[in-house]
């Protein structure tokens, strides 16, 4: 191929139905919709037909202006507010339309007597992303992962009920039971507290068992999705790839906990998900990683695993572990950043007392700020500031962007 | 000034303060110049929403009534238009909808296709002097195009044909912009190989 040649460039200097300049009997067609859609009344909503839900039928009555339920597809949409045409106002900057030889119509004829379907994301992608939506779903189960890395085996089994949970990853192990956080020490002994990160004592297996937003945003950037029947109507298969590097501000978390894929990376992924009644049950899956400063075998990383997903929506019976103790650091069981800032917090208000509340706790930073708490939050960072207590201010000032860049 | 018609057309530039009146004027009396405010949306997208209905439709005539029912339903939803800051992709996604029932008919998908056919063959009949491309390099492309995945191809048509921002998009197929690109971005790729696999076919 020549370089010149962009094919992308030539398909779109062919656009079919161009717009151009609106015919007398264009403009008749336009002005008759119009006046036929004013004649009929409005303010009755039907299912949202952007999103092609038949269900969630809903009234939208004038009087129910006020709170309209945003179809899904604009989810994004600002708080009410009357468009401005600079939103949406467009200046069409088209590329001039080639004009070519005939030589080769009767050619162009045949390549394109094959329908050119022109909607993608067919059912084997959506039967797929059904599927995984019914795995976020469940509340209860086990969820077992067998892997192998370089030729070392593991295994990890995640056990969940609501928001207890059991985490066995062989010398790892960990519990939340209770609002209690327990996380195994070097010396066997469970160290718990109340004040704890959920995904950090159960190493990111929090609710979201394997990050099912993570497998939905795999399955949107899949090269191939093909479902079969492998035991009749019942059971599903779903085969994905996904190739390449990602790209900016495109990071998919943990798929499964362990596989991380960053902008940095360059991974073949091969996917596999078993669903039976539409629901998920296993999940295989192969990565080669070809990463610059990826571990070499073979001239590249590989590494594979299994997870089975098994008693979903069944209970669970968690126990909290015997053998506990309590931490002198009262924040062991919370990720490193968050110790420090709280620590930090600690410290200051302990030597300016008066830049906070009586009976103000740091553990507040730990729930939901509120706008009020955060205002108070930027008192007392401003308080701190004044007693050049530096890293207590910056502390809080890094926990209010966390809040910021979170809502 | 500041009413429903300022708000809605350049006079008003960005003043947040005659949006929000407006808003409120519109929940207190939500008739109120609502045909003004809709046939403002309706002008926007007219042009290019028909585009993209003729060219999934096997007639004009029924290009134009998938983009008529797309026009009332947004009408019948016209409080929720009001409520979104970029009601383009929105409706998109409404004729897109519309248009998948159509591909269900039998002949629906034929007959769009003799009519893509017809029109492309229209649109190489002139040669330019000049120009580096042939109607050889065109079928070629074209024909890449077929060979991709169904989902690659949509995207692709979507902003070449379709003229759709990344956001837009990204709404209308319900994923982020980031992975509109890097999903076009695959997609090119693809269409580069295939198109480079048809060429060599050739020699």
């Amino acid at each position: 191929m020549s370089e010149e040649k962009d094919p992308f460039e030539l398909v779109s200097s062919a656009m079919p139905f161009e717009p151009g300049e609106r015919s007398p009997e264009d403009n008749k067609i336009k002005d008759d919709m119009l006046a036929q859609i004013l004649a009929t009344p409005t303010g009755v909503a039907d299912a949202d037909p952007s999103t092609g839900d038949a269900e969630g039928t809903q009234s939208l009555g004038a009087s129910e202006v006020e709170h309209p339920q945003r179809p899904a597809a604009v989810a994004s949409a600002r708080p009410r507010s009357a468009m401005a045409p600079s939103q949406t106002s467009r200046v069409r900057h088209r590329r001039p339309i080639r004009r070519l030889a005939a030589a080769s119509l009767a050619m162009i004829g045949v390549i394109i007597a094959v329908s050119i379907s022109p909607f993608g994301g067919g059912s084997s992608q959506a039967e797929a992303s059904e599927a995984i939506q019914q795995w976020s779903a469940a509340e209860s189960g086990v969820v077992t992962h067998e892997s192998n890395f370089g030729g070392i085996p593991q295994t990890t089994v995640f056990t969940f009920d609501g928001d207890n949970a059991a985490l066995d990853a062989g010398s790892k192990e960990a519990f939340v039971v209770d609002d209690l956080g327990y996380l195994l020490d070097q010396n066997g002994v469970y160290l718990t507290s109340p004040i704890y990160d959920r995904a950090y004592v159960l190493q990111d297996w929090t609710d979201d068992i394997g990050n099912p937003d993570a497998l939905q945003a795999i399955l949107s950037l899949a090269d191939d999705v093909d479902a079969t029947a492998t035991n009749g109507v019942a059971s599903y298969r779903f085969t994905l790839n996904f190739s390449g590097s990602l790209e900016d501000n495109e990071r998919l978390e943990v798929l499964p906990t362990g596989l991380q894929l960053s902008p940095a990376s360059a991974i073949r992924l091969d996917v596999v998900l078993q669903a039976v009644d539409g629901v998920l049950t296993e999940l295989d899956y192969d990565v080669v990683d070809f990463s610059e400063g990826a571990p070499r075998g073979d001239g590249q990383s590989a590494f594979s695993g299994t997870i089975t997903y098994s008693k979903l929506g069944e209970p669970q019976d968690i126990e909290s572990p015997s053998n506990t103790a309590n931490h002198p650091d009262r924040y062991r069981l919370l990720d490193g950043e968050m110790k420090s800032y709280l620590a930090n917090i600690d410290s200051a208000l302990s030597r300016n007392a008066t830049c906070a509340p009586a009976g103000f706790d740091a553990t507040e930073f730990l729930v939901e700020i509120t706008d009020e708490r955060a205002g108070e939050f930027e008192q007392m960072q401003d308080c701190l500031g004044d007693a050049d207590e530096r890293a207590a201010g910056q502390s809080i000032g890094l926990l209010l962007e966390r809040r910021e860049s979170s809502n | 000034m500041c009413d429903l018609e300022t708000a809605t057309t350049s006079q008003s530039g960005h003043d947040p303060g005659c949006e929000s009146r407006v808003a409120t004027l519109m929940s207190v009396h939500p008739t109120a110049n609502v045909e003004q405010f809709f046939a403002h949306i309706y002008d926007e997208n007219w042009d290019d929403l028909r585009g993209y209905c003729q060219r999934r439709s096997p007639s004009s005539a029924e290009a134009d009534d998938v983009l008529a029912e797309t026009f009332l339903i947004a009408w019948k939803r016209v409080a929720e238009l009001i409520d979104m800051q970029n009601p383009r992709p929105w409706l998109f996604a409404v004729a897109r909808n519309l248009l998948r029932e159509q591909y269900r008919k039998i002949d629906w998908a034929e007959g769009v296709t003799k009519r893509l056919m017809s029109e492309l063959l229209a649109a190489v009949t002139v040669e330019v002097p000049g120009e580096n491309t042939s109607a050889d390099d065109l079928q070629n492309a074209v024909l890449a195009l077929e060979r991709l995945p169904d989902a690659e191809r949509e995207l692709i048509q979507l902003v070449a044909w379709d003229e759709l921002s990344y956001p837009e998009v990204g709404e209308l197929l319900g994923c982020s912009p980031n992975a509109v690109a890097i999903r076009l971005h695959r997609a090119r790729a693809r269409l580069t190989t295939e198109f480079s696999s048809i060429e060599r076919s050739q020699q």
